[in-house]
């Protein structure tokens, strides 16, 4: 019984580790948008019921990551769904923390403007925190990713998230709108077609990285179609979904959202592309 | 959590049969169920404000918070409450200062943003002594953000 209480006592100290790991990882990866004056201003004026949609599937978001790369080796879903609400509950106090050291958090602030703020920057801070351990933990090579890098979905669910991360911290600016107003269709085709080609290298530089994958001996067009287009098409989609939920699309013809999305994947489809290698 | 050692790895044969779940230490448990506490808070709170803000009208209300002398002039403190749904940009306030039907002097502040259900602070300077005249506030417009 005493040994149990000990070995308890050990796991509640590793446990309390995990969490410090996963704070740095919360507050590291989220200060580039907790420090972006639109992800302030912004809460306040997208429509609650969107936000509540975002963090409402955000959740089951967060226990696939955690299933994938969580900081802790998780072997049951409640394990990943505890972890994820871990991740959840450090991305909020850590956003909370650091808005509050940066002057915006006032006092008397109402609900609206502080469950806004704190909630959204949440989001991107969760996944900073579940990453924490994948980046910085002392993971031998074979617990490093679940699931196996053999598994399609597996791979397209990574690439989902570097795509939704690099979204997230380039959706909420202005310069999105910018950007797309002034390229114009000709030169937004042009980065569309960029974005694919560019995708593709990180796509093949990434396959014949690292361990054998049951790919790599696969002609081009069919790693191309895989994973490339595939790719594209999930970042082009978490790019509309992010657009949407920011009330950046609002008011827009269907050709200049789509403009604006086109803009907003170049960032994401590198994104989906590099995951496989950094993750 | 952390990098488990040998003694709290998992292994196949550690796999928990169903309701058993000793190998979570109660730290991780405590912590959860702060997250889910707050998640569902969250999502309560935002459907709420979803609901409230149906209407999605822009309603201020102006007031004084107070006035003091700053050597010749004076400072006039305002506090809009915006009680709507729906927030509003360049929000203008103008003020009189009148005796009887003569305006003695104006001034006029716009407030860049005020959100649904917030309030914002902004100052008004005068000559005059707004105490010894009627200080008229009005709200004159606003613009969709």
């Amino acid at each position: 019984m005493e040994h149990r209480i000990a070995l308890d006592r050990r796991a509640n100290l590793q446990f309390a580790q995990g969490l410090m790991r996963a704070f740095a990882g919360a507050v590291i990866f989220g200060l580039p948008i907790l420090m972006t004056q639109e992800m302030w201003s912004l809460p306040l004026d997208m429509s609650p019921l969107r936000l509540a949609l975002l963090i409402a599937l955000f959740f089951p978001f967060l226990v696939a990551l955690s299933w994938h790369v969580g900081f802790e080796e998780t072997f049951s879903l409640t394990d990943d769904a505890l972890d994820a609400l871990v991740a959840f509950l450090v991305g909020f106090v850590a956003s909370g923390v650091v808005l509050l050291l940066l002057g915006q958090l006032e006092p008397d602030e109402g609900l609206r403007e502080f469950l806004g703020k704190v909630s959204l920057q949440a989001v991107p801070a969760g996944i900073g925190a579940l990453l924490a351990q994948s980046q910085f933990g002392q993971v031998d090579a074979e617990a490093r990713m679940r699931g196996g890098r053999e598994e399609y979905f597996s791979e397209l669910f990574i690439m989902a998230v570097g795509a939704l991360f690099l979204a997230f911290n380039v959706a909420p600016t202005e310069e999105v709108l910018i950007i797309s107003q002034r390229l114009g269709g000709a030169l937004t085709l042009l980065l569309a077609l960029i974005t694919l080609l560019t995708m593709h290298a990180l796509v093949y530089g990434a396959a014949f990285r690292g361990q054998p994958l049951d790919h790599v001996h696969a002609p081009w067009w069919s790693v191309f179609a895989r994973f490339t287009v595939v790719g594209y098409a999930i970042s082009i989609l978490l790019c509309a979904f992010l657009l949407w939920t920011f009330g950046r699309l609002d008011g827009m013809p269907l050709p200049v959202a789509m403009a604006a999305v086109v803009v907003l994947a170049f960032p994401a489809a590198l994104g989906a592309a590099s995951a496989r290698l950094v993750l | 959590m952390g990098s488990p050692g040998a003694a709290t790895r998992p292994r196949k044969q550690d796999r928990p049969r169903a309701g058993e779940a000793s190998s979570v230490p109660l730290a991780e448990w405590v912590a959860a169920a702060f997250g889910a506490v707050v998640m569902l808070a969250t999502l309560a709170c935002l459907l709420w404000l979803a609901f409230t803000e149906r209407d999605g009208r822009v309603d201020p209300l102006v007031h004084v918070v107070s006035i003091e002398r700053q050597g010749e002039r004076h400072h006039v403190k305002l506090r809009v409450d915006n009680r709507g749904g729906a927030a509003a940009a360049g929000l203008r306030v103008q003020a009189q200062l009148r005796r009887g039907e003569a305006v003695v002097e104006e001034a006029e502040v716009e407030f860049d943003h005020v959100p649904a259900h917030a309030h914002r602070t902004a100052g008004l300077f005068f000559r005059s002594d707004p105490r010894q005249a009627a200080l008229e506030l009005s709200v004159s417009s606003y613009r969709q953000p």
